[in-house]
């Protein structure tokens, strides 16, 4: 059937760039948090010099993340509106607590672990796991309930935000540590045996990744037809090249290879597939957000 | 008969519209709508090969839903469902976040390039409050738009919906709109997917 | 239904009742921001010639929003996007708001503000110069709108030369009409038809009476059941709505209707009684007339199958009433005059005068007894039309001074650059007077510009041709003021409380036309003042309305403000045929089918033009179409330009893929005259052989928002034009050709072929 819109009028985006910044931003956080938590949570020892690195980036990025959301609203001296005049319902609700609740948990968390005291430490740290969990979750619930836009609206986003946030935390970490190790301590030297093992829980986040991908891609294509046009948008339309060449193959496939062949494993290979994946991870999240309603509704 | 409480409706009788763009500018006029940003607009859509093609128009503004996702989500309890059944927004508690244009299926919230906060048609309440009827329905010169309660069995309304096959954009999306379309073609709703903008 | 009462006069209406009033519905409206009431006034909206009863609502001093009258019969409420537009046009921050004398060369641009005292001066010693030495006849007045005041003052001239573009434009139609009933426009009641063939008009778009045609046309056609048929090169909004749309060669409609009859008349399916009596033709010479034209012949000139023709004919003459109703679409072409005649034979075969459905004559207001006439028809005008500045140069004609009221010739004339040359050429003009709201492409040229009131501001009458056989006198009375300090205090009807009236807001100098003509006629004095004895626009209303209503009448006059409209209850039907309800067609003059002088061509018959036998490919013609944005008023309104900013050349999409032209390309089009680049439009809505564009774009002056251009003003939305990069279009009228039709005199406007190349 040849269909041609002669008028229609151009729709103002709901959410762009700042919220994308936004998702990274916490996105990044919550995933430092996690890995902070595997020696001072989970008692896991190797990665035990992880965890202060882990606690500061984790509420560093969580101080700045809520400015892109300022940056974002209309009115930005009404945000005591949001805790003031709750609405259950929404989810943007469950993140005002959350924004304040989690980087005070990360504060005390933090201060207990420079304290060495570890029990305290332990404590706060499993308050936060699923603070943290919820931080960046409730992002994924806030696209889940755009309920119009195809890409958003599956119960698949808030996981998938989360493994992505893992993923990026790893790599974030990865690049962090090294520059610490490099340039800020005495030694100047690197442990290269946490980084080769940073690199190995990477290389499976990614998978764990490209499989939530994976399943809701193929969904995608096979259910109805908004659905599909979403799924056409991203694998051969207009953000082909940002999803498939740069968030998947650049930021998820490549790394992987060069994390897990052995052949390829060097610190320097680490470095590489760490970048593309804190590249490819930042244009996950534009992707998801701008292809999501690239699509007029009407 | 009036027992049931009241619930006003839009019905739009597309066989009855030309394409005028009344309302989109009486309401430019009635809300002093800015540029850049409509609360109701005509969209037009060409179907068919020549010499069987065809055009529609399509008006459209907000549903003012019973279940209105737009009031679901938005975090300070700026959007507001009356009893009447009127979705409005409330300007001074809006914070201007976007997240109900974002879930909306319809896309006819914006927001004001100077007030930054949402906006929407609210189908005139400071009218209908006054006992008239919302400016693009008054305005409208073939009676294509009618306004009234839907469960008042004697309104011009729920008459003309009685006798018509009605039918709701997008009823997929479970907002429960309350803006009827007789005559409603299919292809003229669906977005075209062309990605060149 | 407005403000939710079931619409009665007009097409629910019997013939007995008529005469009464439409019922006093609410014309209230609230503040969105205060909920305090708004100031209601009634009034009559002139962006077209329709003439609709309207209220414009006042926020304090500011106009704020403008909705039909939900009591006048016409328009019954409804109203178009124009109409809403006259807001745009009274709160334009563009507007030509002081008389301005030019500085330098014509058309440099540069001006300087002067006072009204010395433009009065000014033009009335030319006029006066002009009497005096008996050359008053090249005064030349070129008005774009009736005006009964200008028509007095000219008048009272002796011969000035008028341009009359309503009669100019409409001139193949009216020649046509006037020519076989006497009267230059004829009622369509669609409204109470069965059967309705529409060619080549758009009154879903526009129409001389758009709003009250439109509505009955839906109405009748959804609500009762009648069948619309339209045939139009191209899919107008009215094709879209139509029940079957037939695309025809561009103009062929004449034979369509031809053959229709012919088949009619075959099959005795005419009304012969109506035939033999009422016209001037015989039932056997009518069919020997048509004999020729068979709807085979048809469907190879139009393209409209034979059988379609066979079956809307008969239809048309058995699935009664029926009526045939036409447009620009078949009248401005070479053979215009002709398409107008055939097309109206298919509505005398079926007896269509006087008939329910069918067509009327105007019923025209005025008591027995009344002094004044009553206010001229804005279809009508004055009789003495001459052709544009082109013509009157070739018949060697002298040019003192040319003045331009709400005409915009320089963008709107056929060739409009060589009317610009014409007008530019200070040999030619001596002198050029623009009045306007706007200063407008031909306002660029002139020696002094004048800044017009809008019909929201000033006092004026107009009758309206009625629909519904109700003789109706608009009355049109300032909704805002916009006088200037100094002649607020030298109006007669001047009060110190005044000033405390928020009527009364001196924001700029724009004066209503009338009142220029009466300050003109008081320097000018003589015999012209005799005849103009009013002071101002407001006196000359009330008492030409007094002498309409009769004794005793500044009660009802106070009445008419508060409606916006009077009807005439027709007292004295018995001696005034026109204001019958029906009129005995047999003590009235026969139908003229044969002309008397149309000597091109007595008969109605078809002829085919010949510049339309297309020789190459890439050979198009060219039809321009109006639009609901656009038209008088409307090329600087912010809210129709967001809406509709470009025009497109609409091209048939097959024929444009086969020439390699997408959707969006570039192309030049070039006709004689000229060539133009535009973005292409490729739709499966028109002939293969036409493209089409939309008048009223490719405005080079005017304002900012004409010239999509983003802009600072007093006027917060200007600077969020977001469509200031897409260019304004182009205007058709610089590569139409102009040509006139040999029988009407009418433009051939729609006859161009035009050259189309794809640009890379
Ligand atoms: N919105 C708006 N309304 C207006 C006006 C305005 O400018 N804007 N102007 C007013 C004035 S001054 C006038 S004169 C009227 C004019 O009103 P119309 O006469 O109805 O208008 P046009 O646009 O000239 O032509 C009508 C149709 O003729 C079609 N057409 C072209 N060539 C042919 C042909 O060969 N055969 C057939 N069958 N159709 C053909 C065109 O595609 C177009 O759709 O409108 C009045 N109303
Ligand atoms: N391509 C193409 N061109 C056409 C036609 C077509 O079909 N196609 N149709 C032709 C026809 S039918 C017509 S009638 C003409 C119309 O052509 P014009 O009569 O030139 O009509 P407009 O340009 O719409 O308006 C004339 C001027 O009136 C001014 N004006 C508006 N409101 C007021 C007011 O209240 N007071 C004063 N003083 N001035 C005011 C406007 O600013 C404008 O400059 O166009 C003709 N030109
Ligand atoms: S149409 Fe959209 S904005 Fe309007 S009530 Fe429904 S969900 Fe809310
Ligand atoms: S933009 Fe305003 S109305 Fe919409 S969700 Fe945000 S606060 Fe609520
Ligand atoms: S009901 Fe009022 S707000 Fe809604 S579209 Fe109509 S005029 Fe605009
Ligand atoms: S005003 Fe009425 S006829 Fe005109 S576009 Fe709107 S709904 Fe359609
Ligand atoms: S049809 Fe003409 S007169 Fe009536 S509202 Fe529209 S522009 Fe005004
Ligand atoms: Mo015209």
């Amino acid at each position: 059937m040849d269909t041609q819109v002669l008028y229609n009028i151009l729709h103002q985006e709901a959410f762009g760039f700042n919220i994308a910044m936004y998702f990274y931003l916490t996105g990044l956080s919550a995933g430092s948090f996690i890995l902070s938590t595997l020696a001072y949570g989970f008692g896991m020892n190797q990665y035990k010099s992880i965890g202060r690195v882990g606690v500061v980036l984790a509420t560093l990025l969580l101080v700045i993340a809520p400015f892109f959301l300022l940056i974002h609203i209309g009115m930005p001296h009404r945000a005591w509106h949001l805790f003031v005049y709750l609405n259950m319902s929404s989810p943007i609700t469950w993140g005002s607590f959350l924004l304040v609740l989690y980087p005070i948990n990360c504060i005390i968390y933090g201060y207990f672990m420079f304290k060495e005291k570890m029990k305290q430490t332990r404590i706060f740290a499993f308050i936060g796991i699923p603070l943290a969990i919820a931080v960046h979750g409730y992002t994924g619930f806030i696209l889940a309930f755009g309920k119009a836009r195809a890409l958003w609206n599956t119960a698949l986003m808030p996981i998938l935000f989360l493994a992505s946030a893992i993923v990026s935390g790893i790599a974030l970490m990865i690049l962090v540590i090294i520059v610490k190790d490099r340039f800020f301590t005495k030694a100047k030297s690197i442990n290269r045996d946490l980084i080769l093992n940073l690199g190995k829980l990477l290389a499976w986040m990614i998978v764990f990744d490209l499989f939530l991908v994976g399943s809701d891609l193929l969904v995608l294509s096979i259910s109805h037809s908004d659905a599909q046009t979403a799924a056409h948008l991203i694998l051969v339309g207009k953000f082909s090249i940002l999803f498939l060449v740069i968030e998947n193959l650049l930021g998820k496939i490549i790394p992987f290879i060069l994390l897990v062949v052995p052949r390829f494993r060097t610190l320097t290979t680490v470095v590489i597939a760490s970048l593309l994946v804190v590249v490819g991870i930042f244009i996950m999240r534009y992707v998801v957000v701008l292809a999501g309603e690239f699509v007029p509704l009407l | 008969m009036k027992g049931k409480k009241k619930r006003l409706a839009v019905l739009v009788d597309l066989r009855k519209c030309i394409g005028c763009d009344a309302c989109s500018l009486a309401c430019k006029s009635e809300n002093d709508v800015p540029l850049g940003v409509w609360r109701t607009w005509v969209k037009k859509v060409e179907k068919g090969q020549y010499p069987h093609s065809k055009e529609f128009f399509l008006p459209i503004l907000c549903n003012n839903c019973e279940n209105p996702i737009c009031v679901t989500v938005c975090p300070v309890n700026a959007g507001i469902k009356r009893p009447d059944g009127i979705v409005y927004i409330d300007p001074h508690r809006c914070i201007g976040c976007r997240y109900c244009m974002a879930s909306c299926p319809y896309g006819v919230r914006y927001i004001h390039p100077r007030r930054k906060i949402a906006e929407k048609c609210y189908w005139c309440h400071h009218r209908v409050d006054a006992g008239l009827e919302p400016a693009c329905v008054q305005a409208c010169p073939t009676d294509a738009l009618l306004f009234g309660d839907m469960n008042d069995p004697e309104s011009e309304i729920s008459k003309v919906a009685a006798e018509n096959a009605i039918q709701v954009i997008k009823p997929e999306s479970g907002t429960d709109p309350h803006t009827f379309y007789i005559a409603l073609d299919i292809d003229s709703v669906e977005a075209i997917k062309s990605e060149d903008k | 239904m407005k403000n939710g009462f079931a619409w009665i006069a007009g097409t629910a209406v019997s013939f007995g009742s008529t005469g009464k009033a439409a019922t006093d519905k609410q014309i209230d409206a609230v503040s969105r921001t205060s909920l305090k009431s708004l100031r209601a006034i009634p009034t009559t909206c002139e962006q077209c010639p329709a003439g609709c009863g309207v209220i414009a609502y006042l926020d304090g001093e500011k106009l704020v929003q403008i909705l039909g009258n939900p009591n006048h019969p016409n328009n019954q409420g409804g109203i178009c996007a124009k109409g809403i537009a006259g807001i745009n046009l009274v709160n334009d921050p563009e507007r030509l708001l002081h008389p301005l004398k030019r500085v330098g060369a014509r058309g440099s641009g540069n001006w300087q503000k002067i006072s009204w005292d010395e433009a009065y001066t000014t033009l009335s010693n030319r006029i006066q110069d002009m009497l005096k030495s008996g050359r008053i006849a090249e005064f030349i007045v070129d008005m774009g709108q009736d005006d009964p005041l200008l028509a007095r003052f000219l008048d009272s001239l002796g011969t000035p030369h008028l341009i009359n573009r309503n009669i100019l434009n409409n001139r193949n139609r009216n020649a046509a009409i006037a020519e076989m009933v006497g009267s230059s426009s004829l009622i369509e009641d669609v409204g109470r038809s069965r059967t309705i063939l529409n060619f080549g008009t758009n009154p879903f778009s526009n129409h001389d009476l758009f709003i009250g045609i439109a509505r009955r046309l839906v109405l009748a056609r959804i609500e009762k059941g009648a069948r619309l048929t339209t045939f139009d090169v191209r899919m107008s909004e009215t094709a879209a709505n139509s029940d079957t749309w037939y695309p025809v060669k561009a103009g062929t409609d004449g034979i369509v209707a031809l053959a229709m009859a012919n088949v009619i008349m075959r099959r005795d399916l005419a009304n012969s009684d109506f035939i033999e009596k009422q016209t001037d033709l015989s039932v056997s010479s009518l069919k020997q007339l048509l004999s020729p034209y068979s709807p085979e012949m048809a469907e190879r000139e139009s393209g409209v199958k034979a059988a379609d023709i066979v079956r809307l004919a008969v239809e048309f003459a058995t699935q009664k009433p029926s009526v045939a109703i036409f447009g620009g679409g078949i009248t401005d072409h070479l053979n215009g005059t002709e398409n107008a005649r055939c097309v109206s034979l298919l509505n005398w075969i079926v007896g269509n005068l006087e008939k329910k459905g069918g067509l009327f004559f105007p019923r025209l207001p005025g008591h027995k007894g009344a002094t004044e006439k009553p206010p001229p028809n804005a279809l009508s005008g004055l009789s003495r039309t001459s052709k544009g500045i082109t013509e009157i140069k070739e018949a060697n004609g002298r040019i003192d001074t040319y003045f331009a009221y709400f005409s915009n010739p320089v963008f709107s004339e056929p060739d409009c650059q060589s009317t610009a040359r014409q007008l530019k050429n200070e040999k030619n003009v001596r002198f050029l007077v623009v009045m306007d709201t706007h200063l407008t492409e031909t306002g660029m040229l002139a020696d002094i510009v004048l800044p017009a009131a809008t019909y929201l501001e000033g006092w004026g009458l107009r009758h309206a041709p009625s629909l519904d056989l109700v003789p109706i006198v608009n009355i049109k009375q300032p909704a805002v003021s916009l006088l200037s300090a100094a002649t607020a205090l030298r109006s007669p009807d001047f009060t110190v409380g005044k000033l405390l009236d928020p009527f009364f807001r001196p924001k700029g100098e724009a004066v209503e036309i009338g009142n220029v003509c009466l300050e003109l006629a008081r320097r000018i004095k003589g015999n012209v003042i005799k005849k103009l004895p009013f002071q101002n626009t407001q006196e000359f209303v009330s008492k030409h309305m007094s002498s309409l209503l009769g004794p005793g009448t500044q009660e009802g006059m106070e009445d008419l403000k508060k409606k916006g409209f009077w009807i005439d209850q027709g007292i004295n039907k018995d001696s005034d045929p026109s204001l019958k309800d029906t009129i005995d067609l047999s003590k009235s003059p026969k139908v003229r089918i044969k002309s008397q002088t149309m000597d091109q061509s007595p008969l109605p018959g078809y002829q085919a033009l010949e510049s339309h036998k297309l020789k190459e490919k890439n050979e198009f013609i060219l039809t321009s179409f109006k639009s609901t944005l656009t038209g008088k008023g409307m090329a600087n309104s912010k809210w129709a330009r967001e809406i509709f900013h470009e025009n497109q050349l609409w091209m048939n999409k097959k024929i444009a893929n086969q020439m390699g032209i997408q959707n969006n390309d570039k192309v030049r089009v070039t006709s004689i005259t000229g060539s133009l680049t535009v973005r292409v439009l490729t739709t499966h809505r028109i002939h293969p052989e036409s493209v089409a564009l939309a008048e009223g774009f490719g405005h080079t002056a005017v304002g900012n928002v004409a010239k999509n251009k983003r802009f600072k003003s007093t006027d917060r939305d200007t600077i969020l034009i977001w469509w200031n990069k897409k260019g304004n279009g182009v205007n058709p009228m610089e590569i139409i050709e102009r040509k006139t039709d040999p029988v009407g005199g009418g433009l051939g406007s729609k006859d161009t072929v035009v050259r189309i190349e794809k640009l890379s």
